[in-house]
């Protein structure tokens, strides 16, 4: 039967040739979409590894100008200011804030191997109040104050890639350029935590590499800082906050923003191509789909002959709907398989990260449904309309 | 002949409505993305609204200071000692119009935050932008050198600060300084890079003025010429001018690289990141927006072709009778060109229209600040411009298949 079937349709190759060639454009259509859909559910899905509820991002600008040393003593002004407002239940340096897709690397090597993590520093304490999880090893504390070496945390991605099994703890660490032989301070990792994502919930995982912020170096410049609030606080706060903030630093802006807008305003800006390309594609299977019908339509027309003698020599009208349904579905699945075959590239190839094996996965089956769905779905009408035609009308053809 | 052509593609269009429906649908909506990408195009690059001179003047935006063997890099925006040194002294430009790029502000009405996005100007900026002053005036050079506290607003702002009650004359607080309203403009959309704002104040009005010392800074500027075949000689000089480039620290930043643009070269530069090469190649940047456009098409086009197939099959009957009576096989694909040039245009004047309906849409949404899509000929004409191709691409195969129809059979099968 279904080397009947695999016979028949090669007998019409050259208008098969042509909706196959279709069917595999909508098919791969499709694989992107969905595959990129379904990677940035699972992005969202996983644990950001902090909180940003009741938590404010305070945006500083400093006259314009670039950070100067007699800053520094501004900063720790704003920050005791800060610490004493009674709706305020801790203030922190975050050099880089979450949500911001602010992007700060720097190649670091391990035993020749060359790994590009971000980087970002935080005030003592910070980690904690964020509600960060640390996986092993210590956060940083005032006890660091004063060391050759440069303390560092690292997250679990990072720590895994780099050293495998083995503890990170108390590995040294350099950044590139930086010679064993030259007396440069070592980066020490002195813990794991499971993550930190910055750039927010559509962002790809990354490796990154949590610095100490020192408030006592005057050359550390600070653009942005994070307070939490008591739960409860009024948006309202906000004005009072700056106005308290602009008289403890005169020279300083400050743009008060809660976190969850920025959040809210990473995601609309994140998922609107996500939105965009669903659409188009949504659009163009409805267009594939009249397509088929009318094409198939057409076909079944025009092959009244061969389906008047299947009638004429006993072959009942289920039979002949069977055949026109299984010669659709048929075409479809070799869509797919050719469709899987260049689908399947992206993962190995590792090029483009969205398409690793799970969601290409996904990517894959959705295409494969939809697309013999929609051939299925298309065959329908055509193959009740070829069933119904009377045998002898379809003899009397010739 | 041609209006036979017509005739028969009119009676073609009526015999299978469905199919013909099929048709103008999907080629509607191929069309109508094709027009909203288009009409956002022509938006950033045409001389609209205030960038109504756009035509007279180059932009210079990025500035990359770096050295000889590239060890230290730094880009952003032109600074202000940038502007002193490299391009205030440039003679042959008529005027030079510099200005901030847009920066959140914090204004409190009556507790509510609102985050008017502030450009800080100079006075030509007032003279090289077309703004429509709805009310007030725009600040004067002795107003910038005095660096007094006034601000022009958007229309926007006016209703946000103001309840839309006439604002010149009235004060409100930004970032903890007090500035008088002396004019208000109509608003201006986000995406023209260079008249974009909701709140102007002279560049000189901040709080400290540690940005007179930076190279790498926030500000653009802009060098008219009355007349626009001079633009050339502006951009020789400027580039010339580069060669003079003396950092303050010599040794660390010893080139600066930048370059003067039209709107379009530098969108061409933005896309390619060829932000600091020498040319701009505009032509490139125009076959890869072309090449992506034909790329979408290509599901539709293949769709088209399908139904086409199987449409002038039906068809066997009238193409044996033209063949036998010595229709040529040029005369019979002119022909089908032309029935599918047709169905493309009902389609494509359905595309056009639902395009624009869509970027009201967008602009309903507020996606893009103040947005305004004009009814554009330019658009229209590009936009048939790509239905033409589209009807060719998706018409020729089956007219070729149709035309090589043997006429014994085509006729036997009618």
């Amino acid at each position: 039967m279904l080397k009947h079937l695999t016979k028949l349709i090669w007998n019409r190759k050259g208008e098969n040739a042509l909706v196959l060639v279709e069917l595999v454009t909508a098919f791969l259509v499709i694989f992107f979409v969905a595959a990129t859909i379904s990677y940035s559910l699972w992005l969202y899905k996983q644990p950001l590894g902090y909180d940003w509820e009741d938590t404010w991002e305070l945006r500083i600008a400093i006259g314009n100008s670039e950070w100067q040393e007699s800053d520094s003593e501004t900063l720790r002004r704003v920050l005791n200011t800060l610490k004493g407002q009674p709706a305020i239940e801790w203030a922190h340096v975050v050099r880089l804030g979450p949500f911001r897709g602010w992007n700060w690397t720097s190649t670091v090597a391990y035993e020749g191997r060359e790994f590009i993590p971000m980087w970002n520093t935080m005030t003592d304490g910070a980690p904690q109040d964020l509600g960060m999880t640390l996986l092993e090893g210590r956060w940083f504390g005032p006890e660091d104050a004063g060391r050759i070496d440069d303390p560092i945390l690292i997250n679990e991605r990072l720590a895994r890639r780099m050293f495998g099994d083995a503890s990170p703890l108390g590995q040294d660490i350099r950044q590139r350029g930086e010679d064993e032989e030259r007396d440069d301070p070592a980066l020490t990792v002195i813990g794991v935590f499971s993550d930190f994502r910055q750039r927010g919930d559509l962002h790809q995982m990354t490796d990154y590499v949590l610095g100490r912020h020192e408030l006592e170096d005057p050359e550390q410049s600070v653009y942005s800082l994070l307070v939490r609030l008591e739960p409860g606080t009024a948006l309202t706060y906000e004005e009072a906050l700056v106005d308290v903030l602009s008289q403890t630093a005169p020279d300083w802006r400050f743009v008060v923003t809660p976190l969850s807008r920025i959040r809210a305003d990473h995601l609309r800006e994140q998922s609107m191509p996500l939105y965009i390309g669903g659409t188009i594609a949504a659009f163009l299977v409805i267009m594939v789909a009249f397509g088929l019908f009318g094409v198939l339509w057409q076909n079944v027309t025009r092959r009244t002959d061969e389906l008047g003698l299947r009638r004429a020599v006993g072959a009942t009208r289920e039979r002949i709907y069977r055949q026109i349904v299984l010669e659709m579905t048929l075409l479809a699945l070799f869509a797919a398989i050719i469709g899987t075959i260049v689908g399947i590239q992206f993962p190995m190839l590792g090029t483009f990260r969205p398409l690793d094996w799970r969601s290409s996965g996904l990517g894959i089956g959705a295409a494969t449904l939809i697309v013999s769905g929609l051939c299925v779905v298309c065959a329908l009408y055509p193959a009740r309309l070829a069933a119904k035609r009377p045998p002898a009308e379809a003899l009397h053809y010739e | 002949m041609f209006r036979n052509y017509l005739i028969t593609a009119y009676k073609v269009l009526l015999r299978r409505k469905f199919f013909s429906f099929v048709n103008i649908f999907g080629i509607a909506l191929t069309l109508a993305v094709i027009t909203v990408v288009i009409a956002m195009l022509q938006n950033v690059v045409q001389p609209l609204g205030a960038e109504a001179r756009a035509e007279n003047y180059l932009g210079v935006r990025d500035l990359m200071i770096t050295n000889e063997e590239q060890t230290s890099t730094s880009s952003w925006a032109i600074g202000y000692r940038f502007l002193e040194t490299q391009v205030m002294p440039l003679e042959t430009p008529d005027r030079i119009a510099f200005f901030a790029e847009p920066r959140e502000g914090t204004v409190f009405v009556r507790g509510q935050k609102v985050s008017p996005r502030v450009v800080r100007a100079n006075h030509e900026y007032w003279n090289v932008l077309a703004f429509d002053f709805r009310d007030g005036r725009p600040f004067a050079n002795d107003e910038v050198s005095s660096a007094s506290r006034v601000a022009v607003i958007n229309e926007a702002m006016q209703v946000a600060l103001f309840d839309g009650n006439p604002a010149v004359g009235k004060r409100f607080d930004l970032d903890g300084m007090t500035f008088e309203v002396i004019g208000v403009v109509a608003n201006e959309p986000e995406t023209r890079l260079d008249a974009f704002g909701e709140i102007w104040i002279p560049y000189t009005a901040t709080a400290t003025d540690g940005w007179r010392k930076n190279w790498i800074g926030p500000f653009s500027a802009l060098l008219y010429a009355e007349d626009r075949d001079r633009l050339p000689v502006i951009r020789d000089e400027f580039t010339a001018r580069l060669e003079t480039f003396v950092h303050d620290d010599p040794e660390e930043w010893s080139i600066a690289k930048a370059t003067a643009n039209s709107k379009l070269e530098a969108l061409a530069r933005e896309f390619l990141d060829r932000r600091f090469a020498e040319d701009s190649r505009v032509g490139l940047f125009f076959g890869a927006v072309f090449a992506a456009m034909v790329a979408f098409m290509f599901l539709p086009t293949i769709n088209l072709i399908n139904l086409n197939v199987s449409r002038i099959l039906e068809r066997a009957g009238e193409i044996g009778v033209r063949k036998a009576f010595g229709a040529s096989t040029r005369t019979l694909v002119g022909q089908f060109l032309v029935e599918n040039l047709v169905l493309s245009f009902v389609g494509g004047i359905l595309g056009v229209i639902l395009g624009f309906a869509l970027l009201a849409f967008i602009e309903s949404t507020g996606m893009i600040a103040y947005a305004q899509f004009q009814f554009d000929v330019g658009t229209v004409l590009a936009a048939f411009a790509m239905i033409v191709v589209f009807a060719v691409l998706s018409g020729l195969y089956p007219a070729l298949r149709m035309a090589r129809m043997h006429p014994v059979g085509a006729l036997r099968r009618g």
